[in-house]
């Protein structure tokens, strides 16, 4: 088949090129934003840069593509750079995949996010392929706004209580969707803190970031699933800086979850048994742990698990459970103030922050893990 | 086993004394020769660098104590330690035996050992009877440990071969399911008979401390988790269940795996109904 008619024509020779090319993607967004007069938030108003951190545990594969999801891959001079269209029901994105980092891909788009999102979700999600979006934990986003060269400029709050057991209106906080932006957003967030009955439901679904000196620069809305809208500004290096940034702090996260994943080491003749699990801390009480572990492997759940529940005593139940973005295995235990997850050796440390972050936006905002180094990392 | 390996890492809701001493695991089920040329297979050894010590643990679940090993193991010494554990200055390395048993089986076990100390978990309290070489130890156990409340980990060595099929089934069938959504990226499938044979489905079944197991118990395991594959292979519901996610995965796996969870709760209460045949059945074997 040939691809001309699938592809926009183009092609990257170098670095310099591809940098321009983003330049000039976020050029059109803040034109046509212009144009447009358009006030009102919506997801991702037309031709603003979109910017996805996808994980991978296969580097970027000839994507395998079911049910009726079609994949266009051409690759460019650029051999980090290659272009991908993606098709579903009629609909279609083109995004361009940085690959320079194997792991950790950068697609970039600036088609509709109407379009590219429910494209990219059904991508990633495909269980063909091993690929998973990266989940940033709230005070990653929060550290992301406060580095060096960032200003922050704004928030957004979602939590949604999956595993609640009264009525909505009985729960203190069920539902809690928020945005704020401004230079005094970071007084509106110390404000909700400071109240009592919201500080479990104020998990961050994104931040703001500025980025740059008065005349370049880039603001950026950062999500917690690894998804970047630039709202205004056309410096492409600031923006790129930024989304390097994220992927470096997140990849240095999930490199210290995979050190302590449990296995045995050969060092000489000797086999050493290594790794310890994760205790995630809950100040929020699990009240039924049964229904808690249900809720938690049900199918639609963000936490994409299946497993099988062992009760062991009132107290506690164990999770038998399969990562179902790669098929690996992961243990949990479960007790009325404690998660704790058995990594083996091998499997994908994302599984971790998946289930930590959605936790985060479904069950508890304040959980935490109750290791020194993670914390060290993710604060 | 997962009492000791917990109390050498520091979790929340289990205490963490072996680790507060710099005490971390490092072998499970070495077997070792001693300079007198007798063998022991301690279950596990610990190892802090900041003592310079080891502790190796004989872990005793039952009533019954080998007698002969234990005369084996007065043989021991640091040198016959040294090839397997690691420590920052081996020549320095001091090391205490010690046999670990569950409260009710405690007075039976001591009177069998007069020699090494030993930790008695309860359900509310570890304690110690007999004297560490390492005074730290003795320090540490002076007044029995307080688990009220306590959660020990119990995942680090998640099963052996004397457990319940009900419960080691949960594994097999994790291993299963893991495979078939493998299979759906390109992997193989739970259907090819060479697949029981793997090595790597073996460790995702138990998990990856598996390699650091002695071959004889690595063999023991085998068997059994093959014995238990077989017996979810045979039957019907169950491989059909698993056919189907092996044939949807790629499209949509949540029914598929809805129906597969729904057979492994019917195959688990199918085992709770064998198990009072089985235990009858080896009442009537005639003893060894």
């Amino acid at each position: 088949m040939s691809l001309e008619p699938i592809f926009p024509r183009v092609n990257f020779k170098s670095r310099k090129e591809f940098m321009d090319f983003l330049e000039d993607m976020m050029a059109a967004s803040v034109e046509e934003e212009a144009e447009a007069e358009v006030i009102e938030e919506t997801r991702g108003r037309p031709r603003e840069m979109k910017t996805y951190i996808m994980e991978s545990n296969n580097g970027l594969p000839k994507i395998r593509t079911a049910t009726s999801l079609i994949a266009f891959q051409s690759p460019t001079d650029l051999p980090e750079i290659s272009v991908l269209k993606l098709e579903y029901e009629g609909k279609s994105a083109v995004f361009y995949i940085d690959v320079s980092d194997p792991r950790f891909l950068v697609l970039y788009t600036n088609d509709l996010a109407d379009i590219t999102d429910p494209l990219y979700t059904r991508l990633v999600n495909s269980t063909s392929n091993y690929f998973d979006k990266i989940w940033l934990p709230t005070k990653m986003l929060d550290k992301i706004s406060q580095l060096t060269g960032n200003a922050f400029r704004g928030f957004g709050l979602m939590f949604d209580d999956l595993f609640a057991q009264q009525e909505p209106e009985e729960q203190p906080i069920h539902e809690l969707r928020m945005n704020v932006s401004g230079a005094s957003s970071a007084e509106a967030l110390e404000a909700l803190s400071d109240k009592k009955d919201l500080r479990r439901s104020l998990s961050r679904s994104m931040v703001r970031v500025r980025r740059g000196n008065k005349t370049t620069f880039v603001a950026d809305e950062l999500r917690f699933t690894g998804r970047f809208i630039t709202k205004t500004g056309t410096s492409s290096e600031d923006h790129v800086s930024l989304v390097e940034t994220t992927r470096k702090l997140y990849r240095n996260l999930i490199e210290e979850v995979e050190r302590s994943s449990i296995g045995a080491k050969r060092v000489e003749e000797r086999t050493l048994i290594e790794g310890q699990a994760f205790d995630l801390v809950l100040e929020r009480e699990i009240e039924d742990i049964g229904l808690f572990a249900a809720k938690l492997l049900t199918p639609d759940a963000p936490f994409r698990l299946w497993g099988l529940r062992n009760k062991v005593s009132q107290e506690m139940s164990q999770i038998i459970a399969v990562d179902l973005h790669t098929g690996d295995p992961i243990d949990l235990e479960i007790t009325t103030s404690l998660i704790r997850i058995y990594l083996p050796k091998g499997a994908c440390g994302n599984t971790v922050l998946r289930l930590y972050t959605n936790l985060q936006h479904s069950f508890d905002s304040t959980i935490r893990f109750n290791d020194e180094k993670l914390l060290a990392i993710d604060s | 086993m997962n009492y000791i390996i917990g109390m050498c890492k520091k979790h929340k809701d289990w205490i963490s004394i072996l680790a507060d001493l710099g005490y971390e695991p490092q072998v499970i089920e070495q077997q070792i020769r001693t300079a007198s040329d007798e063998i022991v297979k301690p279950d596990i050894i610990t190892a802090s660098n900041k003592l310079l010590h080891a502790i190796v643990f004989e872990c005793k679940g039952g009533t019954t104590l080998d007698l002969h090993q234990l005369n084996r193991y007065s043989a021991l010494t640091s040198d016959d330690l040294r090839r397997w554990v690691t420590v920052f200055a081996p020549k320095d390395l001091g090391f205490d035996l010690c046999i670990s048993d569950l409260a009710e089986n405690h007075a039976l076990i001591a009177q069998m050992n007069k020699d090494f100390p030993m930790i008695t978990f309860s359900v509310d309290k570890v304690f110690k009877t007999g004297r560490f070489k390492e005074g730290k130890l003795n320090d540490t156990f002076r007044e029995p440990i307080s688990l009220k409340g306590r959660i020990p980990p119990l995942l680090y060595y998640p099963f052996c071969e004397e457990d319940e099929d009900t419960y080691i089934a949960l594994f097999v069938m994790r291993g299963l399911i893991s495979i078939a959504v493998k299979n759906a990226k390109g992997g193989p499938s739970a259907f090819d008979d060479n697949v029981i044979a793997l090595e790597t489905l073996i460790q995702w079944i138990f998990n990856p401390v598996f390699e650091a197991l002695s071959k004889d118990h690595q063999r023991r395991l085998r068997e059994k988790i093959k014995e238990n594959i077989h017996g979810i292979m045979a039957r019907e519901d169950m491989k059909e269940a698993l056919e189907i996610i092996e044939r949807q995965a790629a499209v949509k796996i949540a029914r598929p795996l809805e129906k597969f969870t729904k057979e492994a709760g019917k195959y688990i209460a199918f085992l709770e109904t064998q198990r009072p045949l089985s235990e009858f059945m080896s009442k009537q074997k005639p003893s060894s």
